[in-house]
């Protein structure tokens, strides 16, 4: 099993929770790094190293208030090593929220839903 | 505003290390940051910190000011004369310039006059008696100051207050100040800022509709409280949510990208940031100093961009999230992201300046 993966939110970053012993996989908040690429490396570096010995079942949450362009290239990677686990055979799923009347998330969410090949539910809170 | 104010105005502001100026009505919350901007002297790195985070909250305010009223026509108000004032503060080595305008009457042109003219002729010690004298004065003005702002000015400025009147009408006329607040170098100003170069931003402001400039440092740890207080306003004042994020998402990545992109000169990334109206519509101009080679680039990239309907802009940001090749900057995707929401094509001007960097000025019309 991984160890848990824990960063709180600050005003530029989400706050991300990876903790597969508990089932918890939550990415939340704000996502405005200038440096995406640095600030995801981890992230991506610990879901890599989890679908080699995977939950049988991973539900992903997103709870996004906002992200920059260069957050939405990672956000699209995530979902990408997330597909793994369904050509592994293993259950996985995402669940993409966005507040009422926010379109915006609403729509980002729809565009990725689109091209996600696993289920993906983009649903309101 | 036109995209080619945006050089013009980088150019004047060459020598200024930070500069922000509003055109535009005076709500009492912006009034009262520019009143808390006086409060420091200019001896510390300290206070210098605090000033540009004062003018943080500042440009903020005066962004949500133009942002709720920015559509109101003067009928549409209750305010029988509406016209804009102006505020500036321009930060160089040597001295920091703060400089107002606004309308007065003109029969209060005299009784100003006399009164700038006699504190300019006091000096220290004299000064502090007035202001003591004032003070202790029971006699109120009708509007309350009883001449105190004035003197306090002067006092924190430690140079003369320089003033100019200009007919408006045959019942108004416009008031300049200026004060001139020592920075920290001790050095002789190389050129000076005059009221004729005040007056001359003032007018090309008005005639241009230019609301906004702020050119300064653009680096992730000023535009992000900038982008958060901005955040807060947009929340306060504007309904729609989706209106207030798209705004907000444009902001994020012109300034993001400003960011990134500029040239780093000694941990600084210099840029300008403006906000002015064109036919009704809200333009948000950036400009900054790039290398050649990205100038060429970018060119190719936002003429794609605005060639692109709707659906298939869509397309392409589908594609770029997917297939582009992430850098530090996101794959490409911001200047994307930013068309989408536009009503407009982007504008965008690239001004070489001699071989390896160009100068790159992007509008974009909200």
């Amino acid at each position: 099993m991984e160890n848990k993966f824990l960063i709180e939110e600050t005003q530029d970053t989400p706050k991300i929770v990876l903790d597969s012993a508990n089932g918890i996989f939550e990415i939340s908040g704000r996502s405005l790094p200038e440096n995406a690429v640095k600030f995801y490396e981890p992230v991506l570096e610990w879901l890599e190293a989890y679908i080699n010995s995977p939950n049988q079942d991973t539900k992903f949450e997103f709870k996004l208030d906002y992200f920059n362009s260069a957050s939405a290239k990672k956000v699209f990677e995530i979902v990408t090593v997330l597909e793994k686990l369904s050509q592994k055979n293993y259950k996985v799923s995402i669940n993409w929220y966005y507040s009422k009347d926010d379109e915006l998330i609403k729509n980002r969410g729809m565009e990725i839903k689109e091209m996600a090949e696993i289920p993906f539910e983009v649903i309101t809170y | 505003m036109k995209t080619e104010h945006i050089s013009q105005f980088y150019q004047t502001l060459s020598s200024d290390n930070l500069c922000f100026v509003y055109q535009g009505d005076f709500s009492d919350n912006i009034t009262e940051k520019i009143i808390s901007l006086s409060e420091h002297s200019m001896d510390s790195d300290q206070d210098l910190m605090k000033i540009k985070n004062k003018i943080s909250f500042l440009i903020v305010e005066c962004f949500q000011n133009i942002v709720r009223h920015g559509n109101d026509a003067p009928s549409k108000t209750n305010r029988t004369v509406t016209f804009p004032g102006l505020f500036s503060t321009r930060s160089r080595p040597e001295y920091i310039y703060i400089s107002s305008a606004n309308l007065i009457e003109n029969n209060h042109i005299i009784p100003l006059k006399e009164k700038l003219d006699k504190l300019n002729s006091l000096d220290k010690e004299q000064m502090k008696a007035l202001y003591v004298d004032i003070l202790s004065n029971k006699e109120l003005s009708d509007k309350g100051g009883a001449g105190l702002g004035l003197v306090e000015m002067a006092r924190k400025s430690g140079n003369p207050l320089e003033f100019s009147f200009e007919s408006e009408n045959d019942k108004l006329s416009l008031f300049y100040l200026m004060l001139k607040m020592k920075g920290k170098k001790e050095e002789v100003e190389q050129k000076a800022i005059s009221m004729h170069n005040l007056k001359q931003m003032h007018e090309t402001m008005r005639r241009e509709n230019i609301l906004m400039v702020y050119k300064g440092d653009f680096s992730q740890e000023t535009i992000i409280p900038l982008l958060k207080m901005i955040e807060e306003n947009l929340n306060n004042h504007i309904e729609e949510l989706t209106v207030k994020k798209k705004l907000y998402l444009i902001l994020v990545e012109i300034l993001q990208n400003v960011s990134k992109h500029s040239f780093e000169i000694e941990g600084k990334r210099e840029a300008i940031f403006m906000i002015g109206k064109s036919d009704q519509k809200f333009i948000i101009g950036t400009g900054n100093m790039i290398d050649a080679v990205s100038a060429e680039k970018l060119m190719n990239k936002i003429n794609k961009v605005n060639s692109l309907s709707k659906e298939e802009l869509k397309g392409l940001y589908k594609t770029t999230l997917k297939d582009g090749i992430s850098t530090e900057g996101g794959a490409g995707l911001g200047i994307i992201d930013i068309a989408r929401e536009c009503s407009e094509k982007l504008v965008f001007d690239i001004k070489t300046e001699g071989g390896q960097t160009a100068f790159f000025s992007l509008g974009v019309q909200i």
